[in-house]
């Protein structure tokens, strides 16, 4: 007893040491990480303005209009001939009619969008709202903080959902496997082993094509029923859904992997063992003893995973198979600026998809980190 | 009667001779064993992946002779006769006895069977054109577009591409990727090397002076560049490097891709950017993998007792822990040499690099099927080959480690 008394670590005081548990514990090495403080905060801040985009939109400072639509027209006289981007801060006023007639034949085919602009009313209507351009826009118009705050939303969603499947998926195959063992684990782990010879990135381009193709095939039909449904579903998420099975179809085999090996560990232990002796029931052992004790590693691989499929998406979306067309996307923006020969133009317009996609993936990459510190306590200190 | 032995062939001694150091080589009689169970284990997991792909890619709407040029829409008979021609009116996966694709009905039989067929030899002038019958052998469950593709990659024959451009030049799918493979690998290999040349220095000057200043900047890096995707930094390199400071070409303009490495200015200006945004992004793993192994061996026994004995910081740490703490680094050289392959699509597509990132995604939107397959089977020979030589790579760098 008088051991048990002296082992007390000396800088907690009693009332502290009464209130102690593992998430407290975890919570405390967690805040010593400053980097990771940070980094929880900064994604804490790009949660907030990307749940809140409504509201910002309602208020004015984000366009009300996403996708193919929200364009709005500037006076050509306002843009240099060269340079046919909106700097930050310009403004122009909407209700500048597209008049053919004022095309000539360059108007319907023009890919330039300086040609283009001329089919517009060089003069401004005064009495349509002004448009401000508070980070720039494209060269069709687009306001690039509006595209940029919405486009926050598909990565964000992107990462969170495709960790949260990977990992559920992940688990509880893992979990089965490691905890069953003898001929369960054999079978579960050849099937593994099956699907880790399949190149990912090249199915998920397939199954998009796939997915995108017949989407776009069957919305034509008017389809029906479930498929149907499930077709309007994915529109209405902007293609998302499609996007979310395409990523989450192989992710989670690196997943149960790894459950499956910390199950088999700690399968063995002695608290286990002790918990089998005094009778507990498989699901207790499975849900008090084994999970706690699995789900602090597994979380930290996922939130490190979370860059992970951000790129991918931001990369699909970069090809053109990602998120519908018209829905902002960071890595579309980048296309955009690519495809319309942004490179030799306006360089901030590149500039801010790629500082949001660079912050964001960082703040994941320094929250894993720290959520590692803090809950798993094999890598402390590594 | 005492009888010599026979003399032993010399050639046979020398097979022999040269098959054990192999078996040595490779680990022992176990590895051997090991290794050829593993290459077993790739044969379903490659049927397989043609299986999905071919299928996924067959489900895909319209079909490579929807359109003719630009989007304007392909004549029937033309697509018919196009389609008989690559033999893409067959059924898909199994020929069944009343799908209306010959034979039908009576002719239909289970069992293998020899029958007689007409085949045309022709040559360009009418006069030699010749129809001779032939006595082939034919099993008409199988007689589809995917077991006569597998019946081709069985022959290592991967069918004549199916995009336009190239099925007019008849140009074979294994030509293509024949010209487009080392383009790629040009990329991959020495990207893979900078990443290796920046990322062990910098893991090892990380964890030499662990918790200090260098330590955190270099990390700092580290995660910095794990978290900038290509499509991120291309841009970026090419507007300062070759926009504004003019080093280098956007893009190769003298098709020197192609041609392959040779050691001038402008093979190491095309060089320059492609290799730079792969290889950073993947030495900031290296760098942050060398380091935490490298912080791990050091504290071992056998660097304490290193120490104890007196040898030179520098001496324990180049000498006995290096060596050991490069293991789990080495060893990702598999994935990432196949993983390179297969993940410069990106920086393909934006360098314009001729490569086979840039041909898969073109064949997935030409809906050139037999394309889309044999690059869709190249990557997966990779990722699996990359995969066992994780598993060699290990035996030879500690052998402690046995797959008994």
């Amino acid at each position: 007893m008088t051991v048990a008394e002296g082992a007390e670590p000396i800088s907690l005081s009693e009332e502290e040491y009464a209130r102690s548990s593992p998430w407290l514990d975890s919570w405390r090495l967690f805040r010593r990480n400053k980097a990771s403080v940070v980094a929880l905060i900064v994604l804490a801040i790009i949660f907030a303005i990307a749940i809140t985009a409504k509201f910002w939109t309602h208020v004015g400072l984000l366009d009300a209009r996403t996708g193919a639509e929200a364009r709005h027209t500037i006076n050509p006289a306002n843009l240099p001939a060269q340079d046919p981007y909106p700097d930050p801060g310009i403004c122009a006023r909407d209700g500048q009619d597209r008049n053919p007639d004022w095309c000539g034949w360059i108007g319907e085919d023009a890919l330039v969008l300086v040609q283009e602009l001329q089919c517009y009313r060089p003069e401004p209507d005064p009495t349509q709202r002004q448009w401000c351009y508070l980070l720039g826009g494209d060269s069709s118009g687009k306001d690039w903080m509006t595209q940029t705050v919405y486009g926050a939303q598909v990565s964000l969603a992107v990462g969170v959902v495709g960790a949260t499947m990977s990992l559920i998926i992940g688990l509880i195959y893992g979990v089965i496997s490691g905890y069953y063992g003898g001929r369960v684990d054999m079978v579960m782990m050849r099937i593994i082993d099956f699907l880790y010879g399949f190149p990912t990135l090249v199915m998920i381009i397939l199954l998009q094509v796939f997915f995108t193709e017949v989407a776009r095939e069957y919305q034509d039909a008017g389809r029906k029923g479930l498929v149907g449904f499930l077709l309007n579903l994915n529109k209405e998420m902007g293609g998302l859904l499609f996007l979310f099975i395409a990523l989450g179809a192989l992710a989670w085999i690196g997943m149960a992997r790894q459950a499956r090996g910390l199950v088999l560990s700690y399968r063995e232990k002695e608290f286990v063992e002790a918990a089998r002796a005094v009778g507990a029931t498989d699901r207790r052992i499975i849900f008090v003893h084994l999970l706690p004790n699995v789900l602090g590693p597994l979380i930290v691989l996922e939130t490190l995973a979370i860059p992970g499929y951000i790129f991918t998406e931001a990369f699909l979306s970069f090809i053109g198979l990602g998120v519908q067309p018209g829905t902002p996307s960071w890595g579309a923006m980048i296309s955009e600026v690519r495809t319309r020969g942004g490179f030799f133009s306006n360089r901030h317009i590149l500039l801010v998809p790629s500082v949001a996609l660079v912050i964001t993936t960082l703040a994941f990459n320094f929250l894993g980190d720290g959520l590692r510190d803090a809950l798993d306590p094999r890598m402390r200190g590594t | 009667m005492t009888e010599t032995q026979p003399e032993q062939n010399p050639i046979v001694a020398i097979v022999q001779s040269v098959l054990e150091t192999i078996v040595r080589l490779l680990g022992g009689a176990s590895m051997v064993k090991f290794l050829i169970r593993r290459f077993l284990a790739a044969i379903p997991v490659l049927f397989a992946i043609m299986l999905v792909t071919f299928v996924l890619t067959h489900l895909l709407p319209a079909g490579p002779f929807s359109f003719a040029a630009g989007n304007k829409k392909m004549p029937d008979y033309l697509v018919k006769q196009l389609e008989e021609k690559f033999g893409l009116n067959k059924p898909v996966l199994f020929n069944t006895p009343n799908d209306g694709y010959f034979p039908d009905d009576g002719d239909w039989h289970w069992l293998p069977h020899k029958r007689t067929e007409v085949r045309t030899i022709g040559g360009t002038k009418q006069g030699d054109v010749l129809s001779k019958e032939v006595e082939v052998w034919r099993i008409d469950f199988l007689d589809s577009q995917f077991w006569g593709y597998v019946w081709g990659v069985l022959h290592l024959d991967f069918g004549p591409s199916l995009n336009k451009a190239l099925r007019d030049q008849n140009v074979q799918v294994h030509e293509e990727i024949a010209k487009r493979l080392p383009v790629s690998m040009q990329v991959g290999i020495f990207s893979v090397i900078l990443g290796f040349l920046l990322g062990v220095p910098m893991g090892v000057l990380a964890a030499v002076y662990h918790n200090t200043f260098i330590d955190y900047v270099t990390m700092f890096f580290a995660v910095l560049g794990q978290a900038t995707p290509a499509i991120v930094l291309a841009p970026i390199l090419i507007i300062i490097f070759a926009v504004e400071l003019n080093w280098v070409p956007v893009a190769d303009n003298q098709n020197q891709w192609q041609q392959g490495p040779e050691l001038s200015l402008y093979y190491l200006q095309i060089l320059a950017l492609p290799v730079i945004t792969l290889g950073t992004g993947m030495s900031a793993g290296i760098a942050r993998l060398t380091r935490a192994s490298l912080l791990q061996v050091l504290h071992e026994d056998y660097v304490r007792t290193a120490r104890a004995k007196g040898l030179r910081e520098r001496v324990v740490i180049y000498v006995h822990a290096l060596k050991n703490a490069l293991i789990p680094v080495a060893t990702i050289l598999g994935p990432l040499l196949a993983g390179v392959l297969t993940g410069t699509f990106v920086v393909e597509l934006i360098f314009v690099i001729p490569g086979l990132g840039k041909v898969f995604v073109e064949s997935v939107a030409a809906r050139d099927y037999t394309m889309i397959m044999g690059v869709t089977i190249l990557y997966s020979v990779f990722l699996i080959a990359g995969n066992i030589l994780v598993d060699i790579m290990y035996t030879w760098l500690d052998p402690r480690i046995r797959f008994d």
